[in-house]
């Protein structure tokens, strides 16, 4: 897998007046797991649309590998995928097509994901239902189809919305951080948000802490590591001074 | 019960003191002010008319019987606006799945409804009693005064009574229509002052039939008949006003009868609905929708694993699928129509067949829209030797409409994902390109009307019935008639697109530079296609339909290069 080096320079964005993003600033290297953390409305969304094209910034740029990210580099577009908390898959679609279209549109030789794609559906309670309509199954199901694809084509920079609020079971939960513990491994990038403290902790080699649209804190792997699990330095004491701090 | 005005207007009072406490807070209550504001609608212009009709009425230069037909004109469209708000109100099954989740009764949810129509309409009696108070102090008379209030509220509750029982008889009537004639007629009628006009006739019989017709119209004689001083018009006014108000009353009682959500949901279907899955029955998911974000919830077959043996059945079983799914040949979605897009089919590269999959045409397979143009073509046929051979026009343009992919085409990969007051575009999250989405629709909506050549010769010549024109003026006319159908696709293309962005409402620059080029666009437009039309050089009209192909396209590209640089989201305003 070619690794891609992402890099966001005083990435802004505003929405009539509001600075969702404000001015954000950030070097990643491949092969990290990135937890964004923050309050509703931080611009924890709004970073990962950025980064996938779907809102354009203000001002700033991204750059993946040095080139500038806009939304007509298809080239780039296809190194990356964005998996909202609400998956846009067709309702009539099995699983199974839904993995090979967006395998056609990945540009991804089929032959090549067959074996791929049956471990990770057995990996995620899913053979039963791959031929099922999506229509049919439930919201965490609907998920995993999802995932399934993601893995599937395992692109290099993997753009996660609330993957543990998304409905999915605990063998979902735990082979999501598998994935992507893999997929770092090989050299892509993970980033993902979430309001779960205790995920963001644990899983993650960087967790930025996003409010008001910007980073307030980036917190490396040694750093987590080093904190106390509980007391003032814990970092869900961190986190509460510096929303008192923020609030006051 | 619901949105309790005054206990949410103390709870706002309370917030607001509470940020004035702290400078953070001020901060950030300033920060989200543009989140605050509330989008302006037409409703909130609302005191217009009343104010119109008051200086009409006092500056005295109008004639009142003109501004009193224009009223009852208004008072009749209104009606329909009413009719179509009850329509909304209580039969919208998405408004009333808001309250499916809520501790409410269905009765509670009627209260809160009836509540809302009721105050909505009552600025339609506001207009009659400015009518009334103005004509009252334009002619001096106290009692013309004391009588307004009773004329305002029997025009409201007549007005009212007849939307409550349009509904009751025809509850799915789009009413909403019939404001754009009303509104083409209120605008010929204030430019039509003399009776020379060639409308006043009609107008007139117009104005004759509202005071005939319309309870609005019989409360209207009455005041006239107790302003010129015969007091049986007073009778009439108050027996009629009662009687509105009765009708008001029956008809809200009958609404309440009638108001059932469940059955508006389809809960009330047979048992057997009872063995499928929720999510089958009660989602509404088609398959030209993309899920969306609560809608895929519900019971789900059954997952997880069980013996040994049953998962390696699975896996077998899946296997075979896969291996069927995977290697698939792309481009199912558009050869697996019929036999027209087959063919169509052969013509597109490999990755467009991959975006066809995506990009999904959907609606009647060409074969069978070209049955129904046959069809059509057989009445104009058929119509061409009865006495009115002109009516063969009609016929003859359902041919075309149905051959034709006048406005695009269906596909579905514009659909939207609406995620709470956002909707995006399913085509943003995958790696699909403007340019390559539009050649592809472009491309085969072109073949389309090529294959299509035939019928439109034919519709054509069979159109023009009785003056048939020979073979050769009937192909250049035909091919003129697809030239204009090509021209308006990069349009169709873009409306598609822009349907999920915010393009109308981001950059400054970009909207102002989208406006300017819009309306010189639309002008050349049509000068181009007045050209296309009338001129009889053949050389004037394909140079005129290769500018106006090179224009729409250079719009198209023009849009493609804005959405390439991100001069807009793809982010749009939902539609409901």
């Amino acid at each position: 897998m070619h690794a891609v080096k992402l890099e966001l320079s005083r990435l802004t964005k505003k929405y009539q007046g509001t600075r969702a993003l404000d001015e954000v600033s950030l070097v990643l290297e491949p092969g990290q797991i990135v937890a964004l953390i923050g309050l509703n409305g931080a611009g924890k969304t709004t970073l990962l649309r950025c980064l996938s094209g779907i809102v354009a910034p203000t001002g700033g740029q991204i750059l993946y590998d040095g080139a500038v990210f806009r939304r007509s580099r298809l080239d780039l577009r296809k190194r990356l995928m964005f998996l909202p908390d609400f998956p846009a898959i067709y309702a009539d679609m099995t699983p199974l097509q839904h993995v090979a279209l967006m395998a056609r549109l990945y540009e991804r030789d089929p032959a090549t994901l067959e074996e791929p794609l049956l471990r990770v559906l057995g990996e995620l309670d899913m053979l039963p239902l791959a031929e099922v309509p999506v229509a049919r199954l439930s919201r965490g199901q609907l998920y995993k189809v999802a995932l399934a694809a993601l893995v599937v084509i395992n692109p290099e920079l993997w753009l996660l919305d609330e993957p543990f609020a998304s409905g999915l079971d605990p063998q979902g939960l735990a082979m999501i951080k598998a994935y992507s513990r893999a997929a770092a491994k090989a050299g892509a990038t993970v980033i993902y948000t979430t309001q779960i403290l205790e995920i963001a902790e644990r899983f993650a080699d960087q967790l930025c802490v996003i409010d008001r649209g910007q980073f307030r804190q980036i917190y490396s792997r040694a750093d987590l590591l080093a904190m106390p699990p509980e007391g003032p330095d814990s970092l869900e004491a961190r986190l509460r001074q510096f929303r008192e701090v923020a609030s006051s | 019960m619901i949105a309790e005005r005054k206990v949410w207007k103390r709870w706002r009072s309370a917030v607001r003191r509470r940020i004035k406490t702290s400078v953070e807070l001020r901060r950030d209550y300033r920060r989200t002010r543009s989140q605050r504001k509330r989008s302006h609608t037409w409703g909130q212009l609302r005191f217009l008319p009343p104010l119109a009709l008051a200086i009409a009425l006092l500056s005295g230069e109008a004639p009142l019987s003109g501004i009193l037909n224009l009223l009852l004109f208004w008072t009749l469209m209104v009606t329909f606006l009413r009719a179509q708000f009850i329509v909304s109100s209580l039969h919208n099954p998405s408004l009333l799945s808001l309250f499916f989740g809520w501790p409410v009764t269905d009765g509670e949810v009627f209260a809160r409804q009836r509540k809302l129509i009721l105050q909505s309409s009552l600025w339609l009696g506001v207009d009659w009693l400015v009518f009334g108070l103005a004509l009252a102090f334009r002619t001096g008379d106290a009692g013309l005064a004391l009588l307004a209030p009773l004329l305002a509220i029997g025009q409201w509750a007549a007005a009212l009574a007849i939307a409550l029982w349009l509904v009751r008889a025809w509850p799915r009537f789009p009413y909403v229509w019939l404001t754009t004639p009303f509104g083409i007629v209120m605008v010929l009628a204030l430019r039509t002052h003399s009776p020379d006009d060639a409308l006043y006739p009609y107008l007139n019989a117009l104005w004759h039939g509202l005071y005939v017709a319309t309870p609005g119209g019989w409360l209207a004689q009455g005041w006239l008949n107790f302003s010129d001083g015969h007091p049986f018009g007073l009778t009439v006014i108050f027996g009629l006003s009662s009687a509105a108000v009765f009708a008001v009353h029956k008809g809200a009682q009958a609404a309440r009868a009638a108001f059932n959500p469940e059955k508006l949901f389809g809960y009330e279907e047979s048992p057997a609905t009872e063995n499928t899955p929720a999510s089958a029955s009660a989602t509404a998911v088609t398959s030209t929708t993309a899920i969306e974000s609560d809608s895929a919830a519900g019971p789900a077959p059954e997952s997880g694993r069980s013996d040994p043996a049953e998962t390696r059945a699975w896996l077998e079983d899946a296997r075979a699928h896969a291996s069927d799914v995977l290697p698939a040949p792309a481009g199912r979605a558009l050869s697996g129509l019929g036999p027209i897009e087959r063919a169509i089919s052969w013509f597109l590269t490999p990755r467009q067949r991959a975006l066809v999959d995506f990009m999904r045409p959907a609606g009647k397979p060409w074969l069978r829209r070209w049955q129904y143009a046959g069809v059509a073509l057989l009445a104009a046929f058929a119509l061409g030797f009865t006495s009115t051979p002109d009516a063969a026009a009609v016929p003859a343009l359902l041919a075309l409409a149905f051959s034709l992919p006048l406005l695009g085409g269906t596909w579905v990969g514009f659909v939207a994902l609406r995620i709470l007051q956002t909707q995006i575009g399913i085509s943003a999250y995958v790696p699909a390109g403007f340019g390559e989405i539009a050649r592809l629709v472009l491309k085969i909506n072109a073949l389309r009307c090529l294959a299509a050549l035939p019928l439109v010769l034919l519709a054509v010549h069979l159109g023009l019935a009785p003056d048939i024109p020979p073979p050769d003026r009937v192909l250049d006319m035909s091919l003129r008639l697809l030239g204009l159908v090509l021209a308006v696709q990069p349009i169709c293309i873009i409306g598609k697109f822009s349907s999920n962005t915010n393009d109308s409402s981001g950059r400054w620059y970009f909207m102002a530079a989208l406006l300017l080029l819009l309306v010189t666009a639309a002008l050349l437009f049509v000068m181009l296609t007045v050209i296309i039309v009338m001129t009889d050089s053949l050389w004037v009209a394909a140079g005129s339909l290769l500018g106006l192909n090179a224009l729409t396209h250079a719009f198209l590209a023009f849009y493609g290069l804005a959405w390439g640089r991100g001069w807009f989201d793809l982010i749009g305003k939902p539609k409901q």
